[in-house]
């Protein structure tokens, strides 16, 4: 992942506060639907699973794609993106 | 590696049943008969001991699809029979420390878990589950010929199975005093005590295999051999290994407890690893009510968990290190002892059994090492570090004593340089003010004569 979405810009700019699952970069609205069906429907929840999964990539990795279907790309964003937040803000 | 495997068509139903409980598998209607009951064994238990193939693809395809599916997956396949802790000294057995088990990573867990498990399956057969191995390795403590092939094997083995090697030879370290105590009390007996009634003739193998009621009170228990005995049963109650047992707990463990006695008391390793099997699999009955799984590990789950919860409290740096050595140093003292049996046990033909059982000894001193012995790693490190520091500085050291004495030449030159300078301003002035001062009086003694 050598460039940077604008989403994940926008998301590791602040604290997430309130967010929207949705807001994660990689998480788009098919992955945020299915996310929030299994009730991961605010960021801090997505990043609750980051943590407890102590930021293991590949654990994360494999929790999304079990969980939401999403593919390697939006694994690497949404993984990337929670990582540079806590990096930041944790 | 001769696995010893009881035909599952030879249980009886209720054993069948339990088996099938142990498991978590769901029961079919009570008035089915035996064959069914057959039959889900076959497909589940047996299958799980004998490779994880099927129950792996079923994995996969139920993690693919929706939750519903996973939520009976638990039911299906083999990490998920086990509880969170156990499924986390599972994974850390493997060398992978995992964070907390809770309802949503716990999925994420079985799979890293069955991820791990793939490469070891396929270099040894039918044996998938290390609790299988374990429990074997601790009835017999690990010295049948199995655990020496195997550890023999270990350098060419991938890491993974390393680690695994060493968290199995660290559980010989956490239970070096219970083990060890408790074959030497049921051992010791059974060769010096037990031997002359056997040639006697009086006690067959009938009386042996009949039941133990005769034969408690013959033999004195020590109040170890209770223990050690307890320390078996504690499965079934689910305690701690050296944890005091209640008196009670005896009579309720019968089922296990004196068929191990007996084991230890004969001397043909297959009767022994027989009578295991038998003994483990009617604790796993008992253990089944505590929702613990299969057939011979179902002993060793709850060491297991014992072990791991003690190992938590340590590091993990530290555990790796203390387990490598004993790994070692057992095949180190194989030898010997080898030898001291032989010798202790002059009568015994070396049959192939036998020797299998001669070698269940290095295991027990392997046990029985005394603490100093089991971390040479720790003692040692610090030492190696000092040493290392030392030959660090020892170069710089002798370069500082060097520039050392050239300081303190160049400090004495200095101070002698200084000395003769200060000297001489002083010497001058005063030289000077004694001039002045002569000249002065002489001038006021001319004033005065004049």
């Amino acid at each position: 992942m050598s460039s940077t979405s604008q989403k994940h810009k926008e998301f590791v700019a602040e604290p997430m506060g309130e967010k929207a699952v949705s807001a994660l970069a990689g998480i788009g609205e098919v992955l945020g639907k299915r996310l929030e069906e299994k009730g991961f429907d605010k960021a801090y929840v997505v990043l609750g699973q980051f943590l407890v999964l102590k930021k293991d990539e590949e654990l994360f990795r494999d929790w999304l794609k079990d969980t939401c279907g999403a593919n390697v790309k939006q694994q690497g964003d949404c993984y990337g993106c929670l990582r540079e937040w806590c990096d930041s803000f944790l | 590696m001769p696995v010893f495997v009881e035909d599952p068509a030879q249980f009886s139903k209720p054993r069948l049943k339990s088996e099938l409980i142990a498991h978590n598998v769901t029961l079919p209607a009570a008035e089915s008969k035996k064959h069914v009951y057959l039959e889900l064994y076959l497909k589940y238990i047996a299958l799980k001991s004998a490779a994880d193939f099927s129950s792996d693809e079923e994995d996969v395809q139920d993690s693919q699809d929706c939750e519903e599916e996973k939520k009976k997956n638990p039911e299906m396949i083999n990490p998920c029979g086990l509880t969170d802790d156990e499924l986390k000294a599972t994974l850390l057995k493997y060398g992978f420390k995992a964070g907390p088990i809770v309802a949503t990573t716990r999925p994420t867990y079985e799979r890293k878990l069955q991820n791990l498990l793939e490469p070891t399956e396929h270099r040894q057969n039918g044996d998938t589950r290390d609790e299988d191995q374990y429990s074997e390795e601790d009835l017999e403590d690990s010295g049948s010929e199995q655990g020496i092939l195997e550890e023999n094997q270990v350098d060419d083995i991938q890491i993974g199975r390393h680690f695994r090697k060493n968290l199995n030879a660290e559980f010989c370290y956490h239970q070096c005093f219970m083990p060890s105590s408790r074959m030497r009390v049921q051992r010791d007996p059974g060769c010096f005590e037990y031997n002359p009634r056997r040639n006697a003739g009086n006690h067959g193998n009938a009386a042996e295999m009949s039941g133990t009621e005769e034969r408690r009170p013959q033999i004195p228990l020590s109040p170890v051999t209770h223990e050690a005995l307890q320390s078996r049963t504690s499965s079934v109650l689910g305690l701690a290994t050296g944890s005091p047992v209640h008196p009670q707990s005896s009579p309720l463990g019968g089922g296990g407890d004196p068929d191990s006695t007996h084991s230890s008391r004969s001397f043909s390793i297959t009767q022994m690893i027989e009578k295991n099997l038998v003994s483990s699999s009617r604790s796993a009955v008992k253990s089944g009510l505590n929702g613990s799984s299969p057939q011979g590990p179902s002993q060793r789950p709850h060491w297991q968990e014992s072990a791991m919860e003690d190992k938590f409290t340590m590091t993990n740096s530290s555990l790796c290190i203390t387990a490598k050595s004993p790994h070692w140093k057992r095949q180190i003292k194989e030898e010997p002892i080898t030898d001291v049996l032989m010798e202790m046990f002059p009568e015994t033909e070396p049959t192939p059994t036998g020797i299998s059982a001669t070698r269940r000894r290095p295991i027990k001193g392997a046990a029985g090492r005394p603490v100093s012995f089991k971390y040479p790693d720790l003692l040692a490190s610090p030492m190696a570090q000092q040493r290392q520091a030392v030959e660090h500085r020892l170069v710089p050291l002798w370069v500082q004593i060097l520039v050392f004495l050239g300081l303190c030449s160049l400090i004495y030159v200095l101070y002698a340089a200084m000395d003769n300078s200060l000297d001489n301003p002083f010497v001058s002035l005063l030289d000077n003010l004694s001039l002045e001062t002569a000249t002065e009086t002489e001038g006021m003694l001319l004033h005065t004569e004049h």
